[in-house]
């Protein structure tokens, strides 16, 4: 079973008698690449502050790489890349100057490392460039970059692609995609943004209100190899009778000439013939994929959104 | 030499903010050293006294130059207004700029992190109280040439020009500590803020606060613990030096930045850093 790098124990915190993150239970393990979801307010970036030691938990704990954050603090963040909302750099410095900086208090990152990290982020060229120069993107991906200095086994972004035009979006999700796959980084990020964790994520946590609601693989929580098709047919009372009889498929809803179903995806063909031999006329069949966003929705509705 | 020490000392001077102190004092010693050198005043006082005693040189040099530097406005003002600039941006423009966020992400203690600040701020205040005085001591040593300290307040007094520098260089020591205890409570401030304004800003209120308080009747009884009442540093360079005042003053201004520096600590220890 791989390691677990990060996790939480009961993680509670209150601001001024608000309770921003409810005994909140996360485990992530070595290789995933962990999304956490929420509506903005739901408590991610307070999560993430007490991952990296940035606030102090009412309750609860935190380990990182098996160690104590609150205990044992050096060695919890050892091995661990961080990015806290906006990267604020020293703008006065150029993009190598602010990472020499930071890699000094990264246990032995050298010259050719910083090159290495810029090269990965694609900024090696704007090296030398002070960072008042930078555009938001530039700077998000030199975040990444800081983050990326002391050769960790464990990055933590705070909503990686926040302020980002589409272009920068796609440069990000790519760049973590490769961080996982080339470099074996086990990545934790927050993100209200459904589809990019969908993208990137092979498992994720929701969390609203300061609660987590759901956690699992990303895949099983977008109901596995079984998927939702919505068939359009011109006898539906005759369609649903063969339906019926088909243990496999799942109606879920009719509409008129509408049935609603889950059914394993390798069996769409399957279920044609056989609404056929039975003389339905099938008109349409139409593959409703099950997305993030439904869970979420369904997990948040009613819920509403934290303040 | 701890790495975070050198790494606040190299972006300390990479700020420009650190180079305004700097400037303004040069200029402003090279205007007194105008000010000393054609001054009407001094030449008046100088004409005066020629009447009445025989003068071998001028006293018009660079002792006195040096001495002048340390006049009630530089001291109670001037400097310690430098001197918050960079104490109180050492947190606060950190917090403000989201760079604490990426330093405090990575394997160090907030305390070493903060000792490291304020032993930059502590130097930066002895290098630009000592750096004020030697440009003064030096610019008037080419211009005015050098002798004995004449003083001519509370009666003549002239100090040989081996004591008169040894005297100056204690008492710009005095005015360092007082400027690192001013710096210590910008420090503490900028713990728990996010704007290095602020801390200016309630370090010099502070400061003017204290100097009024001082100068009331009712508030008698407080007059001796508050550190604007041992800024008069002045006082010990000529005639028979107080030396237990000498000594407490030293003392109040090393209770007042220790004090300063233990609550910015345990702020700064405690603080959940949000911005």
């Amino acid at each position: 079973m791989p390691e677990v790098v990060l996790e939480t124990i009961g993680l509670t915190k209150d601001f001024h008698g608000r309770r921003a993150v409810d005994n909140l239970n996360l485990r992530v393990f070595e290789g995933d690449v962990y999304g956490f979801l929420g509506p903005n307010g739901a408590g991610k970036s307070t999560t993430i502050r007490m991952l990296t030691g940035l606030v102090r938990p009412n309750r609860g704990s935190v380990r990182l790489l098996s160690k104590d954050i609150s205990t044992d603090r050096t060695s919890a963040l050892r091995g661990v890349g961080a990015l806290v909302e906006t990267p604020g750099f020293y703008k006065y410095l150029s993009a190598r100057e602010n990472l020499r900086i930071l890699s000094r208090l990264s246990d032995g990152a050298d010259s050719r490392q910083i090159d290495e990290v810029l090269d990965i982020v694609g900024l090696l060229d704007r090296a030398d460039d002070k960072v008042r120069t930078f555009s938001h993107g530039m700077l998000q991906r030199l975040g990444i970059a800081q983050a990326l200095l002391p050769k960790p086994r464990l990055v933590i972004l705070d909503e990686p692609t926040s302020g980002l035009d589409p272009q920068g979006m796609r440069d990000v999700r790519e760049l973590i995609k490769r961080l996982a796959r080339d470099h074996k980084v086990t990545i934790f990020l927050s993100s209200h943004l459904l589809y990019e964790v969908e993208q990137i994520c092979t498992k994720v946590g929701i969390i609203n209100r300061g609660k987590l609601r759901a956690e699992g693989e990303v895949r099983e929580l977008l109901g596995g190899d079984a998927g939702r098709v919505e068939l359009r047919v011109d006898n539906t009372a005759k369609a649903l009778s063969v339906l019926d009889s088909l243990d496999w498929v799942k109606v879920t809803e009719t509409s008129g000439d509408r049935v609603s179903l889950r059914l394993p995806y390798d069996r769409i063909g399957a279920m044609n013939k056989c609404l056929v031999s039975a003389g339905v006329d099938v008109q349409a069949i139409i593959p409703q994929s099950s997305c993030l966003e439904d869970i979420f929705l369904r997990l948040t509705e009613g819920i509403g959104y934290a303040d | 030499m701890p790495i975070e020490f050198r790494l606040e000392i190299s972006k300390l001077l990479r700020k420009p903010r650190t180079y305004i102190g700097p400037v303004a004092i040069s200029a402003l010693v090279v205007i007194a050293l105008v000010a000393v050198k054609y001054g009407n005043e001094f030449r008046g006082i100088e004409n005066r006294l020629a009447q009445d005693f025989i003068l071998a040189g001028s006293f018009r040099n660079a002792a006195f130059l040096t001495r002048f530097m340390l006049l009630e406005f530089v001291v109670y003002m001037l400097l310690p207004v430098f001197v918050c600039i960079v104490f109180g941006d050492l947190v606060a423009s950190e917090v403000a700029d989201g760079t604490l966020r990426m330093l405090l992400c990575r394997p160090i203690t907030r305390f070493r992190l903060l000792t490291s600040k304020y032993f930059v701020g502590t130097i930066y205040a002895c290098v630009l109280t000592y750096g004020m005085g030697l440009l003064a001591y030096l610019l008037g040593f080419v211009f005015l040439g050098r002798g004995s300290l004449v003083n001519l307040a509370d009666g003549i007094w002239v100090l040989p020009e081996r004591i008169a520098l040894l005297r100056l260089a204690v008492t710009y020591g005095l005015t360092a500590l007082g400027m690192i205890a001013i710096g210590s409570i910008a420090f503490a401030i900028s713990t728990f803020l996010s704007n290095s304004n602020g801390a200016v800003a309630g370090a010099l209120g502070f400061v003017i606060g204290s100097g009024i308080i001082g100068q009331l009747d009712f508030f008698r009884w407080l007059k001796p613990y508050l550190l604007t009442s041992y800024l008069e540093v002045g006082r010990f360079i000529v005639g028979k030096p107080d030396i237990a005042l000498f000594v407490k003053s030293v003392c109040v201004m090393l209770m007042y930045s220790i004090v300063a520096f233990v609550v910015g600590a345990l702020i700064f220890q405690k603080r959940d850093v949000l911005s």
